[in-house]
């Protein structure tokens, strides 16, 4: 894959949610298509649907109407270990809130995807989880327990851990939401350098933001804005 | 991986509330071992010393009697049907399935015995009753070295009823501080019988008292369990040398399989005879306390799985973000199922093994206080705790059983949470 291919493709998309209300749509009859190694950011009012549009990028939900390709698989053919599936082997996922799983050390949660994908089980998981690990800067606190790292260093787990599957496509939620301005700086340089992976002859990496920080969204190439059920493209960058 | 890691480690990140799933487990693991202990317990040194352990391919036949005022009467023969005599011994015994059909004669003479200061450290004297049957239907009972026929020279050969033997073990000896007897010890044992004479009758009108020597030649099922049992010819020729007939007062009906037995008992009650039916009730009665005891287990098994998924149910509410990472990060539903079942087989078996020691513990802690207070009545079985390898069995089944069927329904509701919900907080 090299630049310019499509990632994702929303073809006429409509996404209606159950509300308390009654039915909710959050948007309708979208178009948009996302190019390997764009970074896309997502913005819009809070409750606009920026994380409802992520989940539908990152394979997590396919209950909509339209047609959504995601790295060549339409999403409305896949069953459930299917969309699993695709999530693991080519799906990096960064939260708000770091969802770091706290029973296990930075080195054992940075591994943690590769664990539970059905890929043959090696010796060089653990080397592969270290490797991405220093690649953001905390190749030393391999062995501390999460809750012992500030906020800044657990999402630089995070997106280690994103990382460790080397997946095609990033997909993060508000990912400086919960960070103060210096770690926010550091983790947006470190999307700037992840957009071109590690091995020499791979394709670029695609990152799609959802942001209501504007500092974020103008680090993207592209920003996308949600507004009133449709989207927007508000400009592009650089 | 490391799915054995993971659950090492998730075990012992959530210990509290695996901690809750454990003592769950444990106490429904405990109350069934103890009620379970208890029950063979008592099944095994109370009850069962007391039910006759009868062949099924043997049947006991008596007549029907009829008591009014203390005379007693031939019932079968009054209302037109059979008494038990030689005539309808010998109908039985052409009745289809049956192999053989052995009299029981009574006494008509009083009988007295004596002896036992052996053992018993004081000479005892009592009145007995005795039945004399043919030898061929003990003769597999009759110990080594001993004979079972008439012989008017010889001392007088006897059998004793097995569960006379028990019983004497299990509520007499202990509480005359004897030690308790083995058939082979008992064996060989010589007393006198005295004939015509009885402290309740006085003496027989021809007046001849005479003593005889006896001597016991083994323990069988189907000895009288109210006397001795002899040889049925010394029981005619002591009954016609005081000028009396012998009266045929029950009957052993062998079959040629138990699979008959049913059509025999039929027709033989058909006659007026009366079947003896206490082993059939004994083992109608066990058969339904042991269907009441699994219902409990079941119900027991039941309760504990509710209680287990509740305290699932609190713990998974509080991980479901977790949960709902592991899926967005790529785990299939079966993948996140699969790793709870395990850890609840994991914390199911730990708790079982906690619950069994804790529940054996108090069961035998309970058996032996009971114990040192029924030392003053005349039972005192050795133990009131049995673990049959059936109930350890059980027992680890229920628990992990119960802890898998409770984590089931919440696993699998858990599996299915969206993984959408981890980008939700
Ligand atoms: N699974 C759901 N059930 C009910 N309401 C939902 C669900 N997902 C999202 N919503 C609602 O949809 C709206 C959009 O949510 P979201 O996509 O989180 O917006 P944003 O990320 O832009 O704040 C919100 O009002 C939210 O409450
Ligand atoms: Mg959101």
């Amino acid at each position: 894959m090299s630049f310019g291919e499509e990632v994702v493709r929303f073809h006429r998309v409509t996404k209606t949610i159950k509300a308390e209300e009654g039915e909710r749509t959050l948007f309708e009859d979208i178009e948009l298509s996302i190019l390997s190694g764009e970074w896309v950011a997502i913005v819009g009012a809070s409750g606009a649907g920026k994380t409802t549009l992520l989940s539908m990028i990152g394979a997590l939900d396919n209950r909509f109407e339209g047609e959504l390709e995601v790295l060549d698989h339409s999403l409305l053919t896949l069953n459930d270990n299917e969309l699993a599936m695709l999530r693991s082997q080519h799906i990096g996922f960064i939260f708000q809130d770091f969802h770091l799983l706290t029973h296990l050390s930075v080195l054992e949660n940075v591994a943690f995807p590769l664990w539970i994908s059905r890929a043959k089980a090696d010796q060089t998981e653990l080397v592969r989880a270290q490797n991405v690990l220093s690649d953001v800067g905390l190749a030393s606190r391999w062995n501390s327990k999460v809750t012992h790292l500030s906020g800044g260093e657990q999402q630089r787990v995070a997106i280690a851990r994103a990382l460790v599957g080397d997946p095609r496509l990033i997909i993060a939620d508000e990912p400086t939401g919960n960070l103060d301005e210096v770690s926010s700086e550091c983790v947006l340089d470190l999307f700037e350098a992840l957009r071109t992976p590690d091995d020499s002859g791979q394709a670029a990496r695609t990152v799609v933001v959802a942001t209501h920080d504007p500092r974020v969204a103008q680090r993207a190439d592209r920003i996308i804005k949600l507004e009133e059920q449709k989207l927007v493209m508000v400009e592009a960058v650089s | 991986m490391r799915w054995r890691q993971l659950i090492t480690r998730d075990l012992v990140r959530h210990k509290r509330q695996w901690l809750g799933v454990c003592i769950a487990v444990a106490s429904s693991v405990g109350v069934t071992a103890f009620m379970g202990a208890l029950t063979a317990g008592v099944y095994r040194y109370a009850i069962k010393p007391m039910v006759p352990r009868l062949p099924l391919e043997y049947l006991r036949v008596e007549p029907r009697t009829l008591s009014i005022g203390g005379i007693t009467f031939d019932a079968g023969r009054l209302s037109g049907g059979y008494g038990l005599d030689e005539s309808t011994l010998g109908e039985i015994q052409e009745l289809k399935g049956v192999a053989k059909v052995f009299p029981v004669v009574g006494a008509k003479v009083p009988l007295r015995a004596e002896g036992g200061e052996g053992f018993l450290g004081r000479r005892l004297r009592t009145d007995i009753f005795a039945t004399g049957v043919p030898p061929e239907l003990i003769e597999d009972d009759i110990a080594d070295g001993q004979e079972f026929k008439d012989n008017p020279e010889g001392p007088v050969p006897v059998v004793i009823a097995r569960r006379l033997l028990e019983l004497y073990n299990t509520t007499v000896a202990p509480v005359v501080e004897k030690p308790r007897l083995s058939e082979r010890m008992a064996t060989g044992f010589m007393f006198v019988i005295q004939i015509g004479r009885s402290y309740a009758t006085a003496s027989h009108r021809t007046g001849k008292v005479r003593k005889v020597q006896a001597r016991i030649v083994g323990f069988s099922d189907r000895a009288s369990m109210v006397g001795l049992t002899i040889p049925e010819a010394t029981m005619r020729r002591w009954n016609r040398e005081y000028g009396s007939a012998s009266p045929v007062s029950a009957a052993w009906v062998q079959l040629e399989d138990p699979a008959y037995a049913g059509a025999v008992t039929k027709r033989i009650e058909q006659w007026g005879l009366r079947l003896d039916e206490t082993p059939k009730l004994m083992a109608a009665g066990i058969a339904i306390a042991g269907l009441l005891l699994v219902l409990c287990w079941v119900l027991l098994l039941m309760l504990s799985a509710w209680a287990i998924a509740q305290v699932y149910f609190l713990m998974l509410a509080e991980r479901r973000t977790e949960f709902a990472v592991i899926r967005a990060l790529g785990a299939r539903k079966w993948d996140l199922c699969r790793w709870l079942l395990i850890e609840s087989v994991v914390v199911g078996t730990v708790g079982t093994l906690i619950g069994l020691v804790v529940g054996l513990g108090a069961a035998i802690g309970l058996s032996e206080w009971l114990r040192s207070f029924v030392a003053v009545l005349s039972f005192k079985p050795v133990s009131l705790v049995d673990v049959p390898l059936v109930l350890l069995g059980l027992t680890l089944f229920l628990g992990i059983g119960a802890s898998v069927c409770g984590a089931l329904v919440p696993a699998v509701l858990t599996s299915r949470i969206e993984p959408g919900s981890a980008l939700r907080n």
